[in-house]
């Protein structure tokens, strides 16, 4: 007890100006208002924030990713809550957990500096961002469900049935705003942190195969046919390409987890993905 | 091409100023660069409001670091899109009496979406009757992968849950497939349905070609087109395209050039559209190769800026800590506007290297005013001129417009 109790003193007396880790859950598209819950689950969240010296720095974002990636219910919503996190709880090294099209809303952020005066003070607080399955460069699917025939309709027709994010998604959007507005992708200026991503190359969806199971198996049938729609590696809503688009690659799923991970299990504790980014922090 | 863009010879765009320590030179345009030859003024055409209303000037300087590729590539980007697919939109009615799609290559992947989530249309397919060249297909023998809206929902694809989709198997070959709904009228309600049919093992594609993705209002189109199975280019016997505003409320129509090798048309001159969103051309092509119906949907998007600013010519140094270069703006209709560029010097070696990227953004009122980009002196340490601003770039940051490029933008010498 005493000797306890004395390295403790110690240590206080002598401890040097340690940052302050932290770390926050960005979901992809769609309007959260629980994404601890509804998006994430708290089994993943709970398992990757063990990684942090002090684990109760983390927070949960809840923003509506319906809208284009600048609008203020997206980006500026973004903004605020890393802003208020860095800010009430000392943070100077947040590591950023993205997924899907939450990788684009961050890379918004990083990309555009001068749009928000919040920007900047995110951006010089953050060690990188490990965005999991990023739509950087968009998604065939989007425009799948966007397009009709104009010459039998007015095209605005079809526009009231999809988000103002999934339009975004479609792959040309997506190359019209990498080129002019976003940054990190090739031949653009790189980001000012780092933007590593963990890539999911298949969909494993036979019945027999314990791996197809993680995270619900009825997520996995309605993946495999979506995968049709793409290249051979994807992850049954984007193709590898697409996340491996912007910053660098960190892993795909065969390189460091146990199995494939498809766009719905990277966001479950799946694989190990959730220990990896633990282990990250 | 001609477009808006172009420098014009003699245009006066070098101004040298000798201030203190710095001489600052903007160069001339060069073939490449975009600048509005003239601006729009609220009385010819109001711009739309700004997305964005912050007042406050905000800078930024990000370090490039070792490696200069992270200076990103000089130049805008041209654009390729292709497709192997096509959508058709059709009515109960017209499922009733049966709607045709014709398929150049086994394989392919259909998917029937009723848009009314609440409407009464039900597809099942055992309602429904798939015929291909008359031949009468068996789901279990001929189809596979067949999948419902609310399977396809929960992959995150957002469809109406009373979708179907399935794929043809190899076996069944390629056609003109039939697809009738055997419902009785009661039941077939009145739900509009967007047929999508994508052939992703057929070697005829579409391309696409955009020299850049970002115009002017007014600015002349210029696409190029082809339709390809790598080997062969072949002739479309039907080419229809126009293009849409950001609302796809208004179509303006392309035309069909070089043979067909090509699409032109020109942009209102004085109408971007909201800036919320993006133009589209939507180019819909015909024909027929080795025997079979070929169709081809292309959409791709693009940026059109309203101009309502351009650097006025101006270049001066600005600060005493590094270098900072006052760019001037004529500013046509208040709004927020951004300026970024890339700083180059020398290395110990002598060799050209970029150092950092700095950009700038205020809100700026009619008449001139000014931009101004600083590379501190901690960032020029190991660095030494001549110093150059390339991949400048001028934008009208709130209606996210590319105003203004240039490659090579502004040299810098210390005295």
């Amino acid at each position: 007890m005493k000797l306890r109790l004395f390295a403790l003193v110690l240590g206080l007396v002598c401890a040097p100006a340690w940052s302050a880790t932290g770390v926050a859950f960005v979901h992809g598209t769609g309007a959260q208002t629980d994404a601890y819950n509804d998006y994430w689950t708290g089994s993943f969240v709970n398992s990757v924030r063990q990684g942090l010296p002090n684990t109760s720095k983390y927070t949960v974002v809840n923003c509506d990713f319906e809208q284009y990636m600048w609008d203020s219910a997206a980006a500026g919503c973004l903004a605020g809550e890393l802003h208020s996190f860095i800010t009430s709880q000392g943070i100077d090294d947040l590591v950023v957990i993205t997924h899907s099209n939450g990788g684009n809303v961050m890379r918004w952020i990083l990309s555009n500096p001068t749009w928000d005066s919040r920007y900047p003070t995110i951006i010089n607080n953050i060690r990188w961002v490990n965005a999991v399955a990023a739509s950087s460069l968009g998604t065939p699917l989007a425009e799948a469900v966007m397009q009709g025939n104009v010459f039998e309709q007015s095209l605005g027709w079809l526009l009231g049935y999809q988000s103002d994010a999934v339009r975004m998604q479609q792959p040309s959007w997506m190359a019209s705003y990498n080129s002019s507005w976003l940054k990190g992708t090739s031949g653009r200026p790189a980001l000012p942190v780092g933007f590593w991503n963990v890539i999911g190359s298949d969909v494993i969806s036979a019945i027999w195969d314990g791996d197809a199971y993680c995270g619900g198996y009825q997520y996995q049938v309605g993946l495999e046919f979506t995968q049709n729609w793409l290249d051979s590696c994807s992850d049954g809503f984007l193709d590898c390409s697409s996340q491996a688009g912007a910053g660098n690659v960190w892993f795909y799923d065969t390189q460091a987890t146990s199995s494939e991970l498809s766009h719905h299990q990277s966001r479950r504790p799946c694989h190990g993905l959730d220990v990896i980014l633990r282990n990250d922090l | 091409m001609h477009t808006l863009i172009r420098y014009t010879a003699g245009l006066l765009l070098v101004i040298s100023v000798t201030a203190g320590a710095q001489t600052v030179e903007l160069l001339a345009l060069e073939p490449g660069d975009l600048r509005p030859e003239s601006l729009v003024t609220a009385d010819r055409a109001t711009a739309a409001d700004s997305l964005n209303q912050t007042a406050e000037t905000i800078r930024f300087t990000q370090p490039i670091g070792t490696d200069p590729a992270a200076a990103g590539a000089e130049g805008l980007k041209p654009y390729l899109a292709e497709s192997r697919q096509y959508w058709t939109d059709a009515n109960p009615a017209d499922l009733e009496a049966g709607v045709e799609l014709p398929l150049s290559a086994p394989g392919a992947l259909v998917r029937i979406t009723p848009l009314e989530a609440t409407g009464k249309t039900s597809l099942d397919l055992q309602q429904l009757e798939l015929t291909l060249d008359g031949r009468l297909l068996k789901p279990k023998r001929d189809l596979e992968l067949i999948t419902t809206g609310t399977q396809l929902r929960a992959a995150s694809l957002n469809v109406t849950p009373g979708t179907i989709a399935f794929r043809i198997r190899e076996s069944a070959g390629a056609g003109l497939l039939t697809v009738r709904s055997t419902a009785d009228t009661d039941s077939r309600g009145d739900n509009p349905l967007v047929v999508h049919v994508f052939e992703p093992d057929s070697p005829v594609v579409a391309r696409v070609s955009l020299p850049k993705q970002d115009y002017l209002a007014g600015e002349t189109l210029h696409f190029g087109l082809a339709l390809t199975d790598g080997d062969r280019v072949f002739e479309a016997d039907s080419i229809q395209a126009v293009i849409t505003d950001p609302s796809a409320q208004r179509t303006w129509d392309l035309s069909a050039t070089e043979n067909g090798r090509a699409l032109e048309g020109a942009l209102p001159a004085t109408d971007a559209g909201h800036p919320a969103g993006l133009w589209e051309a939507q180019i819909y092509v015909e024909g027929r190769i080795d025997g079979k119906q070929v169709r081809r949907d292309i959409p791709v998007a693009f940026a059109v800026t309203l101009p309502t600013a351009r650097l006025n010519g101006q270049a001066a140094p600005t600060g005493d800590n590094g270098l900072n270069i006052g760019l001037g703006v004529e500013v046509a209709q208040a709004g927020r506007y951004q300026v970024s560029g890339t700083l180059y010097g020398s290395d110990s070696t002598g060799q050209s290297v970029p150092i950092a990227r700095a950009e700038t953004a205020a809100w700026l009122d009619p008449g001139n005013g000014e931009l101004s980009l600083d590379f501190a002196d901690s960032l020029l340490e190991d660095f030494s001129g001549p110093w150059t601003l390339r991949d400048l770039r001028l934008a009208d940051q709130g209606r996210l417009g590319l105003l203004e490029y240039r490659g090579r933008a502004v040299t810098i010498s210390l005295d």
